[in-house]
């Protein structure tokens, strides 16, 4: 653990990031700023397109066959082996859909609202160290800059229900930024508390404070993932955290027995696909913080050449809890939601870090504290 | 290269791709239009009404307490950040480190139980809804 506060340690040997080692493989890096910039480009094109074809494999494919393994069903299993192709069936049948757009829409907003769904979420994806040298940008203010922009998915959904002129878009939007900003305190308050642990915002420091070993049991080195140090942030991060990609048992704005699709009722065609594919590369963003914060990032057994697959992983792992407790957990009625939200989730969330912040200070203040109290 | 300039790029890329996507759309869908085709959707019945409905209070309130309690948030992160750092400082201690916070966060509970006690975070109910009708048509 180091802080980074009172004393900025520059930090020289700081692991090159994407864009540099582009420049410095494609030779680049020699044509000054314009190559720069162009890897730049590239790694950022990268980086968007790994998460896309996760988010292709995830929602036309693994969703479906995992829901049917809960229900004792068999899905998609035509097209190509294992109905893997089906993720291409698919992406053509959404894209060539007809564009239905309502009579009453508010316009620029309805056309806005897509895309600011899915590219806020791609946006997170920035300051996340994927491992194998797959990380984009590591500003200082990684970890708010993260919870930030995640953020922002809200102004989309709160557009998409209000410009599409349906009462049950209308309850939809509304119903989703009352659960976002409910939520969005215990997230934010739950990753201080790890905070705390770190002594930094940025993402690499915070990676590499889970390095170091926790507990050796039995020759097996525990590292010092914080998870394992604090499981009470554990999972109470990972229920706000679903909460805030809005599924179960949280997904009450597109509850489909109560209110059809909620904000994308009325949604047809690529702007439905923009919709969707936003949802889902919001639980992998979700899952990417749970996976960089807690699980120690792209560390795991073997070589650091493979900390992408670790990372993936664990990204799927949290995938694939999502699907089981939407296969598994009822829906929360709108009221319940509220009051789990502000009165369980926020003040659990403040007990945590306040109780976090008085172990540690105990902890690191044992010695003085002994002498203070048996002199 | 800079951090920012490397995020700004994601941002282009996270514009274009669904832009391009869009733009194929647009190359490949078909444009059937029908009479009614474009009504809102109401459950296949005939929209009855406009919109801009009156909802539900509670939706306001809890964004007044948002406002409150993100601001918060925000001005904590400094304090995490530092927290070690003045812990181990002599001339801070664990007192002088955690005091003033555990007092900012106690003022805004102070703040929080008040809203409870009023109501702001328990779920509004309208008249019909807290004493039901019996003999509804």
């Amino acid at each position: 653990m180091s802080g980074a506060g009172l004393l900025p340690v520059p930090l020289q040997d700081a692991e090159p990031l994407l864009p540099e080692r582009l420049g410095e493989l494609t030779g680049l890096d020699q044509l000054g700023m314009g190559g720069e910039l162009i890897a730049t480009f590239i790694a950022a094109f990268i980086v968007g397109n790994l998460m896309l074809a996760m988010t292709g494999v995830a929602g036309p494919w693994a969703k479906r066959k995992i829901t049917a393994a809960f229900t004792d069903r068999i899905a998609v299993n035509r097209v190509g082996p294992f109905g893997l192709l089906i993720i291409v069936a698919d992406a053509v049948r959404l894209l060539a859909k007809e564009l239905i757009i309502p009579e009453n829409a508010d316009r620029p907003a309805y056309d806005l609202a897509p895309i600011v769904v899915a590219s806020s979420a791609m946006l997170g994806f920035a300051v996340i160290p994927m491992g194998s040298g797959i990380h984009l940008a590591d500003p200082e203010v990684g970890l708010a800059y993260v919870f930030a922009v995640a953020g922002i998915a809200s102004v989309g959904l709160v557009m998409a229900g209000y410009a599409s002129a349906n009462k049950y878009s209308m309850l939809g939007g509304l119903r989703a930024v009352a659960q976002n900003i409910a939520y969005e305190i215990p997230l934010v308050v739950t990753g201080m508390s790890v905070v705390i642990f770190a002594g930094t915002l940025q993402m690499s420091g915070i990676v590499e404070a889970q390095a170091e070993t926790l507990i050796t049991l039995g020759g097996l080195d525990i590292p010092m993932w914080y998870a394992f140090v604090n499981p009470f942030a554990f999972v109470l991060f990972l229920a706000a955290n679903f909460a805030e990609v809005g599924r179960n048992p949280f997904d009450t704005p597109e509850a489909p027995t109560e209110i059809v699709a909620g904000y994308q009722t009325e949604y047809s065609s690529v702007y439905f696909v923009l919709i969707y594919l936003g949802e889902f590369l919001h639980i992998f963003l979700g899952g990417a913080i749970i996976a960089t914060i807690f699980l120690g990032g792209p560390a795991g057994p073997g070589p650091a050449e493979l900390g992408i697959v670790w990372f993936i992983v664990k990204i799927w792992a949290v995938f694939l809890l999502t699907q089981w407790l939407r296969s598994a957990l009822p829906r929360v009625r709108i009221d319940q939601l509220i009051e789990i939200g502000w009165k369980g989730m926020l003040v659990l969330a403040f007990a945590n870090l306040v109780l976090t912040a008085l172990i540690v200070g105990l902890l690191e203040a044992e010695l003085a504290l002994t002498m203070v109290m048996f002199p | 290269m800079n951090d920012w300039i490397a995020i700004g790029a994601l941002a282009l890329v996270g514009l274009l791709i669904p832009l391009a996507m869009m733009a194929v759309s647009y190359l490949l869908r078909p444009s059937v239009p029908e009479t009614s085709k474009r009504a809102t959707y109401e459950s296949g019945e005939v929209p009855t009404g406009g919109t801009r409905i009156r909802f539900n209070i509670q939706y306001y309130m809890v964004a007044l307490l948002f406002v409150v309690f993100d601001i918060e948030t925000v001005l904590l992160f400094p304090w995490a950040v530092t927290y070690l750092d003045a812990l181990r400082a002599p001339e801070y201690g664990l007192f002088r480190a955690l005091g003033p916070m555990l007092l900012f966060v106690g003022i805004l509970f102070v703040g929080l139980a008040w809203a409870w006690r009023n109501g702001a975070v328990q779920w509004a109910k309208t008249p019909q809804q807290v004493e039901p009708e019996v003999d509804r048509p």
